[in-house]
């Protein structure tokens, strides 16, 4: 007879998918994670547990908090099975891994030691159990929450000092190496090798952690951050110069076979375009340029020196059909991409009403909606996002890679989507958009402080975006949806891309940012310099003031939003109000800024 | 000894663990407030520029008037602690967020006194000893939007369990981005493809660290020194009469040590033996402590990475029983105690002594 609520949980799950450079290692990270959780939960439903979260292990990813009815006795061993089953889970993704490493390089009993050191403590397993008492789900349920909660105010460890050169990934474990190698001569060596080439970077070294993500799920192909960044304008081409990128795509292939290598080791059977089905990276320019070129290759630089005069004229042709493309397309490809989290809001009170109200019942019926959610995530965002890639979605969260211009859209879209699946609760989205060389864990962590910032607006429901500008500020936005909505931020971004009539220029944002300093808040006069502003930085002919007045009004009202938003908080000092919702308008300028990078895909 | 405050000339770069080579990784993060190894060079580089006629290369003779770098030498530091002027133009020093507290709208209190979990829940308690920080009624805590640092002069209010305002850590300083590429000397160009991007931190006006230390003849009561990455600038200016609160004597049968910086410890979270710094005996009841952090950084006598280690984070915080009269040991002339089992001559394991 069940009469306990378990509660298991482990980490550390950000840190964990933080140490990422790649898609590929957000992807396993994510990926090791959801398995990990569907070992525990499959263990204690297999030793006779009621899982009450997550309601079904068939939909999305499994969240890692695991919530489950249990007899009061055997709650113990029931965690500790689930525990065991977990790390079993892990030690065979490490083991995997491990012997593709060695398919691409010689290890010694030195590095094995380091292997299993490293790989050997790296999950933190939490639990606690509540005895239900008098049919009180709901009690047993917050005690257990309560346990766990208090249990990892106390995150112990052991000591281990870390002697030599620090993995590049996240700098807190040393690279792995044999004994007396460095570790960068070492991964080089793996590097080499066919297979090494195509899963670690030229300047890389990897732990055992960083080694287990690459290298266990080595068969997946995952698309590149540049092959993400890159997918809008592969499918413009294609739909509008097909001509050109074939003429591109054959000079591409000419060069690849001029360096000896066979184009098929280039060629990405996800998320390209069929005339172009190669990583997105070699759409770039700035790849064609012979220190990226050599590495982007996976070529030894010294070797493809020696190759550098007989090929240099394939490589201007290729150079040459690249420009033509770009000319034929009218644009070139975003240097940028986004990085989008996405959770409900308030799951917690959520979860207490429905537990006062329904007991263990309506927590059953909590978690299926969340994994109808989690199920449809992908297909609603899609919808929005063509090119969005998801990386995560389970239980409330959703962990997704989109082009930069999708961004927006795609948090929309999912916030309506978890309205859609919840009764109509909101959820609020971290959007970091990054230059496609920055390190993916860098960006998530912003993605998540984005979301952090989201959350903070009265009422959350928000998205909030960072934009980190290679080379130039960092601009922060936030907003409520239905203030987004208002806004049409796609409009805007065709506004600034487009010439003629209705067009804006670049100096709008500008000007407005100068306007701000003077606004605190959009009031009359602020409508007035905003209406002079929109005016002289537009282009509007004759028979195009209506339009202009409406667009000067929706400016406008999203500006002023700010300030109703503001005023709704309860007896706050002002600085405090201004902390929670900033000012309107500098927030206007600032999204017209975020709108204005995106119609340059990055180019400022 | 000698009581510095050490304010930015401009911004300031403390790395954090991830190699930072050209070509390799072209971005640089920072942590703050830095490692005490941090300020231990600084200190060292300047009274060896300063006050010294030591040639740098001669490492036999710098070891002789510094230290090595397997050698703490006869350098005593505590700190750094972060600390700003008043309005009044006084100094007020800020400690850690701490990892006990719970959060409402601004103010920080210390989650109910630790107690024997009620015989209805199972928990794997860290140690049999051991039992957790626990709250069973409605959650107190809400999640903060940002850390908040806690005054020094808030921290004795705190221990009694009294709510009190926090400083929000945006209040004290800011991240900066800035690029660059780098230069090839020799031609005087810069070198294709080595664009770097290093985040930097701006501390507010009036932020800055405070450090106090022994061993080292000091006359200068103003001055600048270079700190941290890149060889950044910070004004330093000699501070009197700032001491933390007197340890008590004997220790309250119930006691907190609250970690102002990172303690690193032979056993992980754990030291080799707390007999090493208690006279008497104290029992371990309960600890707050977020994840380790990873003290590593670059060996320049050797040019070579240190040995990276896991410590205690700063803002942890011990709960003790003394079992009979007990003393903290002290191990330096400094006022401030230092509890770590490496680095206690540099002030890793800073702490603060409360009761419960």
């Amino acid at each position: 007879m069940p009469d306990a609520v378990l509660r298991f949980t482990f980490g550390p799950v950000q840190a964990f998918i933080a140490e990422a450079r790649r898609t590929a290692d957000l992807y396993a990270g994510s990926h090791i994670l959801a398995e990990l959780a569907r070992a525990a939960a499959r263990s204690l439903q297999e030793a006779g547990a009621d899982l009450v979260y997550p309601a079904d292990l068939g939909f999305g990813d499994p969240p890692n908090v695991i919530v489950a009815r249990v007899p009061w006795e055997d709650a113990e061993q029931l965690a500790e099975r689930a525990a065991a089953a977990l790390r079993t889970r892990w030690e065979q993704f490490a083991s995997e891994a491990l012997a593709e490493l060695e398919r691409c390089a010689r290890l010694d009993d030195a590095l094995r030691a380091q292997w299993r050191a490293q790989t050997g403590d790296v999950w933190e397993i939490y639990w606690a159990a509540a005895r239900i008492e008098q049919d009180d789900y709901a009690t047993a349920f917050h005690r257990a929450q309560a346990g766990v909660a208090a249990l990892k105010k106390t995150r112990t460890f052991t000591q281990r000092a870390e002697a030599g050169a620090k993995d590049s990934l996240g700098g807190n474990r040393a690279a792995l190496a044999p004994a007396g190698q460095d570790p960068r001569t070492f991964w080089r060596a793996v590097r080499r090798h066919p297979q090494g080439a195509r899963l670690v970077g030229e300047h890389e070294r990897l732990d055992a952690v960083g080694a287990v993500k690459r290298f266990a799920s080595s068969a997946e192909a995952y698309p590149s951050v540049p092959t993400i960044a890159a997918r809008p304008f592969a499918r413009l081409a294609a739909e509008r110069a097909r001509p050109a990128l074939e003429s591109y795509r054959d000079a591409f292939e000419l060069l690849v076979t001029a360096f000896g290598e066979p184009p098929d080791r280039y060629r990405r059977t996800r998320h390209t375009v069929e005339a172009f089905p190669y990583d997105g990276a070699f759409l770039y320019e700035s790849t064609l340029e012979w220190p990226a070129l050599v590495e982007e290759l996976g070529l030894d630089p010294q070797q493809a020196e020696r190759l550098r005069s007989q090929v240099e004229t394939t490589l201007r042709t290729a150079r040459r059909r690249l420009a033509e493309l770009y000319q034929a397309v009218g644009q070139r490809p975003s240097r940028y991409v986004a990085v989008l989290v996405l959770d409900g809001d308030s799951m917690g009170q959520w979860l207490t009403s429905a537990l006062g109200e329904g007991g263990v019942e309506a927590h059953r019926e909590v978690s299926r909606k969340l994994a109808r959610f989690a199920g449809k995530a992908e297909e609603a965002g899609r919808q929005a996002a063509p090119d969005a890639v998801f990386v995560y979605q389970g239980g409330d969260d959703v962990v997704a890679l989109v082009p930069a211009e999708q961004a927006v859209a795609l948090a929309l879209a999912l916030a309506a989507a978890f309205a859609g699946e919840t009764d109509g609760r909101s959820a609020s989205a971290g959007i970091a958009i990054g230059h496609w060389l920055e390190p993916l864990g860098d960006l998530l962590q912003s993605a998540r402080e984005a979301e952090k910032r989201a959350k903070r607006l009265p009422g959350k429901n928000a998205v909030a975006v960072e934009l980190q500008p290679r080379g130039g500020e960092i601009v922060r936005v936030v907003a409520r949806t239905e203030q987004l909505t208002a806004l049409d931020l796609a409009d805007l971004v065709d506004r600034f891309r487009r010439d003629g009539a209705g067009s804006l220029s670049g100096r709008l944002p500008t000007d407005l940012r100068q306007v701000a300093l003077a606004f605190p808040q959009a009031d009359a006069a602020f409508r007035a310099v905003l209406a002079r502003s929109v005016k002289r930085q537009g282009e509007w002919p004759s028979g195009t003031a209506d339009e202009r007045e409406r667009l000067v009004e929706r400016l406008y009202g999203f500006a002023t939003s700010y300030d109703r938003l503001r005023a709704s908080l309860p007896g706050a000092d002002d600085s405090r109000r201004f902390e929670r919702v900033p000012s309107g308008p500098a927030q206007l300028a600032d999204w017209l800024a975020l709108a204005r990078f995106l119609a340059r895909g990055g180019g400022e | 000894m000698k009581t510095l405050f050490l304010e930015p000339l401009d911004v300031w770069l403390f790395r954090d663990g991830r190699p930072f080579t050209a070509g390799e990784q072209f971005r640089a993060a920072s942590r703050f407030p830095p490692s005490p190894l941090v300020v231990q060079g600084a200190l060292r580089a300047y009274h060896l520029m300063v006050h010294s006629t030591v040639p740098a290369w001669d490492t036999a003779a710098v070891a002789e008037v510094v230290g090595g770098p397997d050698d703490w030498g006869p350098l005593r530091l505590a700190g750094p602690l972060v600390a700003r002027r008043t309005a009044s133009g006084q100094l007020e020093a800020l400690l850690p967020p701490p990892a006990d507290a719970a959060f409402h709208d601004r103010q920080l209190r210390r989650l109910p006194v630790p107690e024997q979990p009620p015989e209805w829940l199972r928990v794997p308690a860290p140690t049999p000893a051991l039992f957790p920080l626990w709250h069973a009624g409605e959650p107190v805590s809400e999640k903060a939007s940002q850390p908040l640092w806690l005054r020094l002069t808030d921290f004795a209010a705190y221990c009694r369990g009294e709510p009190v305002p926090g400083v929000p850590q945006e209040e004290l300083w800011a991240e900066e981005v800035r690029i660059g590429i780098a230069q090839d000397s020799s031609r005087r160009t810069t070198r294709e493809g080595l664009y770097y991007e290093a985040r930097y931190v701006r501390p507010a006006p009036g932020v800055g660290l405070l450090v106090s230390f022994t061993g080292l003849d000091w006359p200068e009561e103003t001055g600048v020194l270079a700190l941290g990455g890149e060889r950044r600038s910070a004004r330093f200016e000699a501070v009197s009469a700032f001491a933390p609160p007197p340890v008590p004597e004997p220790l309250p049968e119930r006691f907190v040590l609250s970690f102002l910086t990172p303690a690193v410890f032979e056993r992980g979270w754990l030291p080799r033996d707390w007999g090493a710094f208690f006279d008497g005996s104290v029992v371990l009841v309960a600890a707050a402590l977020d994840r380790y952090e990873t003290v590593g950084g670059f060996d320049l006598a050797r040019g070579r990475e240190r040995p990276a280690r896991r410590a205690v984070p700063a803002g942890s915080v011990y709960y003790f029983v003394a079992r009979g009269e007990a003393r903290l040991r002290r191990t330096s002339d400094l006022p401030w105690s230092t509890v770590s089992d490496w680095g206690a001559e540099i002030g890793f394991g800073t702490v603060l002594i409360g009761g419960w």
